[in-house]
């Protein structure tokens, strides 16, 4: 395969070279036989994904009991991994609408996957909510539809505002992915040499040829469906913030969640971003797609959101003891220097002290350095939940119930069985589809300009 | 005027590119010769026959800069029908081909409107309206616990306006179109910019247009014909086959449900989930195997006492006195004018189907009988000086409690009380059937 | 119940008497000259003017201070001249009821230890011996030796080990046996228990083995000892600090004052003006009959009747050792113990908590498919067939009552030979599948069936037909408390007992700062102990 520049020296435009260049290079990883790298990791991945199928079938079959939950503390690891994956997510729509909405055009190489992580992320977070009920063959009494009980949900609940933002957020999410994906799939179609890949990409494209006035109402929806996001995402990691924050147990009844959430959201989320994608640019050659300056501008953005949530770390001790509750206060002083100061400390060391590593440049450079950090970030990110959960129900108003959590087995499975479900999901999405946004890189490049008078 | 599907040399195309282009091994064509039933590619493979309608000429240029200057030439001269095709949207060509802005974001904000009306609206019917609990004793109806579903309704509602709203004002999907039967058109998803002019334009000329893309700077100008083949121009049938059994399949659960629900069965209902219906617990009227009675019910055990079930009063409960029948009444009975009234009304109950209203022993049932032929005798309770006349009370509520001959006791459905108030009332009914008429109250002897 | 014969009927068919059992006894009776009749007697459960004299008694001066001095301080023994008493166990007294699993499985009184008997250290005596809990120890005394798990007791008597009786029987049936860790059944003590010392022997030696053993606890899911960690300090002091809230009391000088009283209007959450803890809403109205009830924490001793009441009536599953150590037990009331003072020679104080019914329920709001919902007469109701199991509702319970079933407990059932047990069940109170959160219901089938029955006239019992009088409705906890601290009635009733326990001086709710409005209300202890009895350089009624 030629590079860019190497196209260039054809008798073609430089202009059409390079745009070729970048088609060529994206719609080779869909196109070209599979590559060595991707068996081993869909093996592992699917290896992953059947933990999670057989801790499912354990836990539908014994129920919820197989986890460590108990009267005491009635969510854990299920809740903690619910709201992990969520914030996991929501990186994604941050990249592919917020920094759409400010017009970062460094943005389209690395939105498409980014959108898709997002996706596999809800769907990964998506599967606790149901699986944790213990009839979770009943959790669809959580949708209102008419029934033979003459009964509704009860709106005031915040699980339902959770059940209305989670399925609004995974809606929008992949009818986001998919739109944007629509010019780059035609591409495909056009490309595809099996008859297979013809007829499959040529179904996905809808029929797309780059018309103008097709491209003018497209550009204007995909900005309306980014400023429908933008607001959406903020909602989303707010909704599930209220599954705390409305509540009175002392920990959970906070009005910082909400903004909490979201930033923490984000923090978690380009981590996981910039841990998918800096093995996938060298695995998949698009090194001079997605550049090092990205993955420095995630880094970047780490270092925010990280003070962010530091912040609020603070912010939320200091309002325990200012408001003068005993109750949170307690909660507080208990979560730092009680049975599970361990896993504040964890959470504290890797989300406020780890990203501070990112001021130094070789960090944000390396890619082995830049993958260890925003793993320990994401391990810092789910201490956070399990902080914020399993602390907090610990040691509630009466001393009668408290106690302790430990996790079993199962919780561990059905943990990694989750990273399983996303990963095979990725892998699938790194091999089939196009990972990168070929017409917005193309749209935003400077030969997007080529051979217009510039006045 | 043929387009062969091998051939990059077309008349009128003023700078053909070289047949195989650096980065794109394949070559325009390698993918492409097989097609013809997704209406795609050329399919007959030597271009259209005779018959065939023109669509329009496509235009091709070099870069986006040449595109937006071609397209303001040929809207300056008074072309409508044509359209720019790239791969990705060139910015400045919708003033250069005069695009109106489209009106999807009004109709998106319509879409909002309906999420947020229809979202409210669904909170308020169902948590205030039809099913108004009372909930942590607050308001069934309060705005700021409605608000985020609202919310999410409302961005829900847009979503999906925007996104159907698109590809329906784009009229797609469609995966028929003319220009897709040009191989070089496939480069517009990667490096090419088109021009394509329609026949169906007003100012539409073969020959004249076709100058006038090459004075715009096309690089290359290929006619394009509408396939005659109607099956080229639609999806292939399986594909068409496949959704429509995908559609009718996905159908079938709702209509079973929809069907459970308009109808009546005596069957009973399918425990597709027993939520609780059946209980490891046993009632007293179930059965139960093992026991040899084959009941779940134990009963009380020989010589058991309930609290409040001592019943020591014989002459109450059993109408017994001193080892003989009761002649006069237990201290509880009071003889009033309302225990005879509701005397009366549990013999008017149990005794008159078949002793008759009026205690002579011809009830509706004995008369019934009778009519028919056979013999169902009652007890006379009236007849002057029958042994029911001239019985002790105590025997009478005895009869009455545990029955006699055919006649079976009432204990189990009338309580003490009423008894005692029966056979209070048998004893005004055999009084009365029987006076002198010297006993009737003053004024009531004259008829 | 399979037509089996009495021990009584047995003898007689050996003297060749085929009389029933009943009528052998009425006829012993009526032989006995007690007086009335065998019937009567049973029925009213004594006879009368049977009675014995009233004795006269009185207390030797003096005694009590000397036995207290001993007593606070304890022997002090050293290792090898340790004493060991011998308890019965509040579970299966001396082991005979091993087998009976509800009471395996209701925690004791004091240590609230389930399935297992213990090795009762006080924590000086622990300390001393580098023994904590969960360590198994072996006791030797003479040539006898006695390996049991150790339990830090605050409170038991210095140099003293208590061993309580009745476990690791070999022979009591499937439950009682002794079995493994997870399993329970405990450690036969009789081991150390000789004729000799019945009650208690001296000369112990204490060591550890090495081993740990886990007992299920229902409260401290860890030592008790304080002073161990930051971590274990921190809680317990909050428990020191919460106590006067939880659990209030007020001695003598205090009750004597006309101004005490037990509710404390909160400057934060009390609108004075109105009298009613600050709304933002307007709240529901209860016109009808509104339940609630009254513990007098005054009345109760902790005895753990209510408890087993509770589980019997209302079909509360046992659930085992292994799911009682993760915090899984179900028993709808729980008695919260605490100690309080010094760990060496604590006060105790007991606290019985099921569901307050709370007006402004906080488990309500939270449900998201509403199957626990507030009945017009501000029942806290638990829609078991609605529920999804999602356990918010448990999360957000203030007072922590709610019960998940986490697993199938009553798969033993799908076990011919457990058949009979299904006559156990209560007929008129729904089995709970597993994935279904339950609690306290104030008894409602009580409460429904005393309502049908005012409803309907008075044909099949003693029913009438109108209001229910005060006192009708028994929940299963109020019946089976032998102090009467638990009274259940009609608020709209103001002559009813609950009522006007309700406007006693004494009454406060349980955590009312958070403006839940429970509808249960404790009653304030007050303390009134003996002067003489005070431990040395502890005034009375200190706390």
């Amino acid at each position: 395969m030629a590079s860019p520049s190497e196209a260039a020296a054809g008798s073609d435009g430089e202009a059409q070279a390079v745009f070729r260049g970048i088609t060529d290079d994206v719609s080779r990883v869909a196109l070209n036989p599979t590559p060595k790298w991707w068996w081993p990791a869909f093996g592992v991945s699917n290896l992953m994904l059947l933990c999670l199928v057989v801790s499912l079938y354990h836990l539908f079959t014994t129920g919820i009991g197989v986890w460590g939950n108990n009267n005491i503390q009635g969510w854990a690891w299920d809740i903690t991994n619910f709201v992990f994956w969520i914030g996991i997510g929501h990186a994604g729509t941050l990249i592919s609408a917020v920094l759409y909405l400010f017009r970062q055009d460094w943005r389209t190489s690395i939105n498409r996957s980014a959108e898709a992580m997002t996706i596999f992320a809800v769907a990964a977070a998506g599967i606790f909510p149901i699986i944790h009920t213990g009839r979770p063959w009943f959790a669809w009494w959580m949708i209102p539809h008419p029934n033979d009980m003459g009964m509704w949900p009860q709106f005031r609940s915040p699980l339902m505002w959770d059940v209305f933002a989670i399925s609004t957020y995974a809606t929008t999410s992949i009818l986001f992915w998919y739109m944007g994906m629509v010019p780059d799939l035609a591409t495909l179609r056009d490309r595809a040499k099996e008859r297979w890949k013809q007829v499959g990409y040529g179904l996905l494209a809808l029929g797309w040829r780059g018309s103008a006035r097709q491209w003018h109402r497209y550009e204007r929806a995909y900005l309306i469906l980014a400023a429908l996001s933008t607001p959406l995402v903020l909602s989303v990691h707010s909704v599930v913030s209220f599954d705390f924050a409305t509540s009175q147990n002392p920990g959970w009844h906070t009005t910082i969640f909400p903004p909490y959430f979201v930033a923490g959201a984000i923090f978690s989320g380009f981590a996981m971003v910039a841990t998918l994608l800096v093995p996938l640019r060298h695995l998949c050659g698009l090194k001079h797609i997605i550049k090092e300056s990205h993955i420095e501008a995630m880094c970047k953005i780490m270092i925010a959101t990280g003070l962010m949530v530091g912040g609020a770390y603070g912010i939320e001790i200091f309002i325990a003891w200012y408001s003068g509750n005993a109750g949170e206060w307690f909660t507080f002083r208990n979560r730092v220097l009680g049975e599970y100061s361990w896993a504040y400390f964890a959470m504290v060391s890797c989300n406020v002290l780890v990203p501070q590593f990112f001021w130094i440049r070789k960090c944000r450079t390396n890619p082995w350095i830049v993958v260890g950090l925003c793993i320990l970030i994401n391990v810092g990110m789910w201490f956070e939940r399990f902080v914020i959960i399993a602390t907090s129900l610990a040691r509630q108003a009466m001393p009668g119930m408290w106690g302790y959590f430990s996790p079993t087995r199962w919780d561990v499975l059905t943990f990694i069985g989750s990273f399983g479900l996303f990963f095979t999901l990725f892998l699938l999405f790194a091999r089939f589809l196009p990972v990168i946004a070929m017409a917005e890189v193309k749209a935003v490049s400077p030969e997007a300009h080529a051979g217009k008078d510039h006045h | 005027m043929t387009t062969p599907a091998n051939d990059d040399e077309t008349p009128g195309a003023a700078d053909a590119p070289p047949p195989d282009r650096p980065g794109h091994a394949d070559g325009p064509d390698g993918g492409r010769g097989d097609d013809g039933d997704d209406g795609r590619g050329t399919g007959n493979g030597n271009g259209h026959g005779s018959d065939e309608e023109l669509h329009g000429l496509l235009a091709e240029f070099e870069t986006p800069g040449a595109l937006i200057a071609a397209a303001r030439k040929v809207r300056n001269a008074g072309h409508t029908e044509f359209d720019c095709y790239s791969p990705f949207p060139v910015h400045g060509i919708d003033p250069a081909m005069g695009i109106k802005a489209t009106r999807l974001p009004i109709v998106v904000f319509l879409g909002g409107l309906t999420g947020l009306v229809l979202g409210t609206l669904m909170q308020w019917w169902m948590n205030a309206y039809d099913w108004p609990w009372n909930v942590a004793g607050k308001p069934t109806w309060s705005i700021p616990a409605n608000v985020p579903i609202s919310y999410e309704t409302t961005i829900l509602l847009s979503v999906l306006t925007t996104f159907f709203g698109m590809w329906a004002a784009n009229k797609l999907p469609q995966v028929w179109h003319p220009f897709f039967r040009l191989d070089r058109f496939a480069r517009v998803t990667d490096d090419g910019f088109f021009l394509g002019v329609e026949a169906g334009d007003k100012r539409f000329d073969l020959e004249q247009t076709r100058q006038l893309l090459v004075a715009a700077g096309a690089t290359h100008i290929e006619e394009c014909y509408v396939d005659a083949r109607p099956e080229a121009r639609t999806m292939p049938r399986w594909i068409m086959a496949a959704m429509a059994v995908l559609t009718m399949v996905a159908l079938i659960p709702v209509a079973l449900v929809f069907k459970a629900r308009a109808t009546k069965s005596p069957d009973p209902h399918w425990h597709v989930f027993s939520d609780m219906d059946y209980q490891p617990k046993l009632k007293s009227d179930q059965p139960f195997a093992d026991f040899a009675d084959g009941r779940a019910n134990r009963g009380e055990l020989p010589g058991t006492v309930a609290r409040g079930q001592l019943k020591a009063d014989d002459a109450y409960y059993r109408g017994i006195a001193g080892g003989q029948w009761l002649t006069g009444l237990p201290a509880q009975v009071e003889v009033s004018e309302a225990t005879l009234a509701r005397g009366k009304q549990r013999y008017d109950i149990y005794c008159a189907p078949c002793h008759g209203f009026d205690g002579a022993g011809m009830g509706i049932v004995p008369a019934r009988v009778e009519a028919l032929g056979g013999a169902w005798p009652a007890r006379n309770l009236v007849e002057r000086g029958s042994a029911v006349i001239t019985m002790p009370n105590g025997q009478l509520y005895n009869t009455i409690s545990n029955g006699y001959n055919t006649m079976m006791g009432y204990a189990s459905q009338m309580p003490v009380a009423d008894r005692w108030a029966v056979v209070l009332y048998v004893r005004a009914l055999q009084r009365s059937q029987n006076a002198a008429e010297s006993e009737l109250p003053a004024g009531s002897q004259v008829r | 119940m399979y037509g089996g014969i009495s021990i009584i009927e047995l003898l007689a068919m050996l003297l060749g008497d085929d009389t029933p059992a009943d009528e052998l006894v009425a006829k012993t009776y009526a032989e006995s000259g007690a007086g009335g009749t065998w019937r009567a007697a049973l029925h009213d459960g004594f006879v009368d003017r049977t009675q014995l004299p009233r004795a006269a008694v009185q207390a030797g001066g003096g005694g009590g201070a000397a036995l207290t001095a001993t007593a606070a301080g304890g022997s002090g023994a050293q290792n090898g001249n340790l004493e060991v008493t011998f308890l019965p166990s509040s579970q299966t007294y001396d082991g005979r009821f091993a087998n009976n699993p509800w009471l395996q499985e209701t925690p004791d009184f004091l240590t609230k230890v389930t399935w297992d008997n213990v090795a009762l250290i006080s924590p000086d005596t622990a300390d001393a011996l580098g023994v904590s809990s969960q360590d198994v120890v072996r006791i030797k005394v003479g040539d006898r030796a006695l390996d049991i798990v150790a339990l830090v007791m605050p409170g038991q008597a210095r140099g003293s080990i208590g061993v309580i009786l009745g476990g690791g029987r070999t022979r009591a049936g499937r439950v009682g046996n002794k079995q493994r860790e997870w399993v329970g059944g405990g450690f036969d003590a009789y081991k150390l228990r000789t004729s000799a010392g019945l009650d208690f022997v001296t000369g112990a030696t204490v060591s550890r083995t090495g081993t740990r053993y886990k007992i299920a606890t229902t409260q401290e899911h860890h030592d008790i000892r304080r002073g161990f960690s930051i971590s274990a300090t921190i809680g317990d002091k909050e428990i020191q600090k919460k106590l006067p809230d939880l659990v209030r009391e007020t001695d003598r000088a205090g009750f004597a004052d006309v101004a005490y009283k037990a509710e404390k209007t909160h400057p934060y959450y009390h609108d004075h003006e109105h009298g009613r803890g600050y709304s933002l809403y307007k709240e529901q109205t209860y016109d009808g009959r509104r339940w609630a009830m009254a513990i007098d924490l005054g009345n109760c001793m902790g005895c753990n009747a209510c408890v087993v009441a509770c589980q019997a009536e209302n079909n509360v599953p046992v659930v085992g050792k292994r799911e009682v150590t993760r915090n899984r037990e179900m028993s709808w009331l729980r008695i919260d113990r605490y100690f309080r003072g010094d760990l060496n020679d604590p006060e105790v104080v007991g606290q019985p908590v099921a569901c307050q019914h709370c007006e402004n329920a906080p488990c309500e709001t939270v449900c998201p498919v509403g199957a626990t919902l507030h009945s017009s007469e501000g029942l806290n109701d638990m829609v078991y067939n609605r529920c999804v199991g999602t356990r918010y509702c448990l999360n957000n319970c203030p007072y922590r009552v709610r019960r998940f079933n986490f697993v199938d407990y009553h798969q033993e059932f799908n076990d011919a030979r457990n058949n009979v047990r299904k006559l156990l069940f209560n007929p008129d109170v729904t089995v709970r599948e597993r994935g279904v959160m339950e609690k306290c219901t104030y008894c409602v089938q009580r409460i429904q069936a005393a309502k049908i029955k005012a409803k309907n006239p008075a044909p099949h019992g003693a029913g009438e037909r109108g209001p229910i009088a005060d006192g009708t409705i028994t929940t299963a906890c109020q019946a089976a408390c032998p102090t009467e601290a638990i009274v259940f009635g009609d608020l709209s009733d103001p002559e009813s007992r609950v009522s006007k326990l309700h406007g006693d001086r004494r009454q406060y709710e349980l955590l009312g700062e958070l403006n839940d409005k429970p509808r249960t209300r404790f009653l304030a202890r007050v303390r009134n102990p003996n002067p003489e009895l005070a431990p040395a350089g502890k005034p009375a009624g200190h706390h």
